[in-house]
Parts: C-alpha cells; structure tokens; sequence
C-alpha cells in the first residue's frame, strides 16, 4: 500500500458520498463568511457558528440514515463533538 | 512516552483499533472538562476570554502608531492628554448610549464636540475606531489595512494623537473599544478654553463626512441598555497623562487576560489534536484495513477544519 493507494481510497470515499461532503464543505464556508461578516459582534458570531454546529449534527445523523449505516454511537459520537465545540466556543465568547 | 502518544494517536490492538483519543468514552471526558471549565468561568468573576483583550495599552497604540508613520517618512505624533480625554469620554459615551458609529445617533454628538468638550482646539481633527481586537498590533494592521483608517495615521497635517481604550458591557456583550483621535491644534497650539468660533469654518471632517449615512442601522437599543451597559471602566473624564486613560490597567484584569488567552490558545490546540488524532486513525485504519462503524473521519475533518479557521477570525475585531 502506497501514499498513492491512500489517496485514491480518500478520492474514492468522497466520490461515493460528494453531494453530502460538498454540502458540508459549502455550508461550512458559508457559514466562515457569514462569522467574518459580524466580526466585533461576540453574541452574533456564537449564534452562527451553533447554527453551524446544530447542522453539522442533522448533516451527520441524516448521512448516516441514508447510508443506512445509523447506530446509537455513531449518534452519540456526534453530539459528543458538537455539543464539546459548543460549549467551548460558549466559553471563548459569552 | 512514545507508547503513550502510540496509545492515544495510533490505531492498534490495544486501543481496539481505533485512536484512544477519538473513543466515546475520551469524547465523553472531553465534554466533562469543558463544562466544568465553562461553569467556572460562569461561578467566578472572570470576564470572557475575547472581551477583555490582551495587550491593549495607550502606550503600545502611541508607539505603534508612530512606528507606521515612520516607516512611512512621516514625523512622529505628539501624545496629546486633551486627545486622550476626548477619545475616553467618546468611548464612555457609545457604552452608555449604545451605539457604534462615529456620530451619537441620539443626539447626533459628534468626534469634534468630544473633542472640543476636552479642550483641544483643533485646525484639523480625524478618529478612527476599533472594538473587540485581540491585540493593539491587530487593530493598527486592521487600519492600516483600511484606506480611511490608513489616510488618518499617515496624515502629514496632524500634529498630536490621543487613545481611549475601554472595557464594558456593549449591549449585554463584554467589549473592548478603541478610540484613536488626531488633531493639529488650531494655529499651532492646543488651546484649553472654549472653542474659537472660527476654528469650526476651518475645520477639515475626514471620515465623518461619510458617517451619517450609516447611521440608522447602528441605532442603539433600547434605553435600559444605557444603565446595563454602563460597567465601564475609567469613569474619570479629567485629562490626565497616557497611563492613567488605560482602561485596562487594572490589576485584576491582568489575571483574567492571562488566562483568557491560555484558554483561547489551548481550545486552538485541542482542536488541533483532534484533527492529527482524525488523520492519523484514517491512515492507520486504511493501512491495517480495519472496517469498523463510526462517523465520518472527513465529516469530522471539514467540521474540525472549519471550527479552527473560525478561531481566527474570532480574534478579529471590528473597526470603524
């Protein structure tokens, strides 16, 4: 297995999930843009990035749904990462 | 040590194939710790990590200012008291009335009644303001980056500089704003008495000329916010030296930034190391081709990737 063999597995997995990475991906941006656009503004700029992270959640959930590849901890494992960058960012601007 | 980081990063039989840093039970511990942290920052008296920002002197702004003026073949600013006084009670005056812009939208106070209201006559006068940078190095880089802001600091005319930085609550968010006024004093010296008549006919507006019009969407809330807001530091409006404006000199504050900035630097860093632990996982489970159900290691990265980026931008303020 060579560095080229791995890449072609990540090209691989993307190409089979693209609408939902590009989705992710484009979001994610739009939502960078949006944080730019409020700079200065603390409350704003946690509300947009809660926004970003309640999506992240759904997006993680509903990908798994239709991949049919759904359990208990896959759910667990993203609210655990989402609520964390949460609060974390809760702790850094309010 | 190395087992150790092998243990935490690598996949391997002994952390069931999976990084020991990405298990639900280390995600779990995550969280714990992050909530406990977030309570304590909400039990004890600690502003927010962004709100009170580091490195925020009158002094360091004086030199900072003067340092881009040299570097563009320009005479050095005279630190002015009178300035000062006008660009803190400026500040004062957007905390209690709540607004960000250059002109009070309530009373349509203007940079030049703040300016004269201090006694300083001027012949010419600019302003730029900041609030919510990270840094005094941040805001100036931001001016300067700004040709308005930039036309203000490398203004051949101007003769003397004042700052006036301070901490409160804006509109129920912990603030810091900047306030940088310029000035060439009328007919050569700052006179401390009531304005000259004349003086307002020669008066050159540089930024402000454009201001008005933003006005309505920076109209102020409602007016409890005025006595909400109106945690700010320095209340005194007499003129004093550079040391004395410095609303962020307060011994405490000097803690809490401290440790604001160990904490904002440290979120930085554990986001980091989720996304190495994410990496490394991915290429180790492609290389021991290890098939096995959770979430998506690129979901995870994009989000990841996207939360670090929006850190930076967090330290980014807003200036006017």
């Amino acid at each position: 297995m060579n560095r080229q063999n791995f890449f072609d597995h990540i090209t691989k997995l993307a190409k089979k999930h693209l609408f939902d990475y590009l989705l992710l991906l484009t979001l994610g941006i739009f939502f960078l843009v949006l944080l730019s656009l409020s700079r200065g503004e603390r409350m704003a700029q946690f509300m947009i990035l809660a926004l970003f992270i309640i999506f992240y959640i759904f997006w993680g959930i509903t990908h798994h749904l239709l991949d049919k590849s759904l359990r208990p901890k896959i759910v667990l494992e993203y609210f655990l990462i989402g609520i964390t960058i949460l609060l974390l960012l809760q702790i850094i601007l309010i | 040590m190395n087992n150790l980081l092998h243990h935490l990063f690598i996949p391997s039989e002994n952390n069931n194939y999976r990084s020991k840093l990405l298990h639900l039970d280390f995600l779990s511990l995550y969280l714990a710790v992050i909530m406990f942290i977030s309570i304590a920052y909400r039990l004890l008296p600690l502003p927010n990590i962004l709100g009170l920002s580091a490195d925020q002197s009158t002094d360091k702004y004086y030199q900072l200012t003067n340092q881009r003026r040299i570097e563009n073949g320009l005479a050095t600013l005279t630190f002015n008291a009178a300035l000062s006084s006008a660009a803190v009670n400026k500040a004062n005056d957007m905390f209690a009335s709540g607004y960000w812009a250059h002109f009070n939208p309530q009373n349509n106070k203007s940079p030049w009644d703040f300016i004269r209201g201090a006694g300083y006559s001027y012949s010419l006068a600019g302003e730029n303001l900041a609030k919510n940078f990270s840094d005094a190095e941040a805001t100036v880089n931001a001016w300067m980056n700004s040709t308005s802001h930039r036309d203000n600091i490398l203004k051949a005319s101007y003769a003397d500089v004042g700052f006036g930085i301070v901490n409160g609550k804006f509109n129920g968010d912990e603030t810091t704003i900047v306030v940088q006024m310029f000035g060439t004093p009328l007919k050569g010296k700052a006179i401390a008495a009531k304005p000259v008549e004349a003086a307002e006919k020669t008066v050159t507006f540089l930024k402000p000329t454009t201001i008005p019009t933003n006005i309505p969407t920076n109209v102020p809330s409602p007016i409890a916010t005025i006595t909400e807001g109106l945690d700010v530091t320095p209340t005194s409006t007499t003129p004093a030296t550079k040391y004395d404006i410095v609303a962020g000199s307060r011994p405490t504050d000097k803690t809490a930034r401290i440790l604001g900035q160990l904490t904002f630097n440290t979120s930085h860093l554990f986001i980091l190391i989720l996304i190495i632990a994410l990496i490394l996982d991915f290429y180790y489970a492609y290389k021991l081709n290890v098939v096995r159900l959770t979430g998506r290691h690129l979901a995870h990265f994009i989000f990841l990737g996207i939360i670090f980026i929006s850190l930076f931008i967090l330290k980014k303020g807003a200036i006017l």
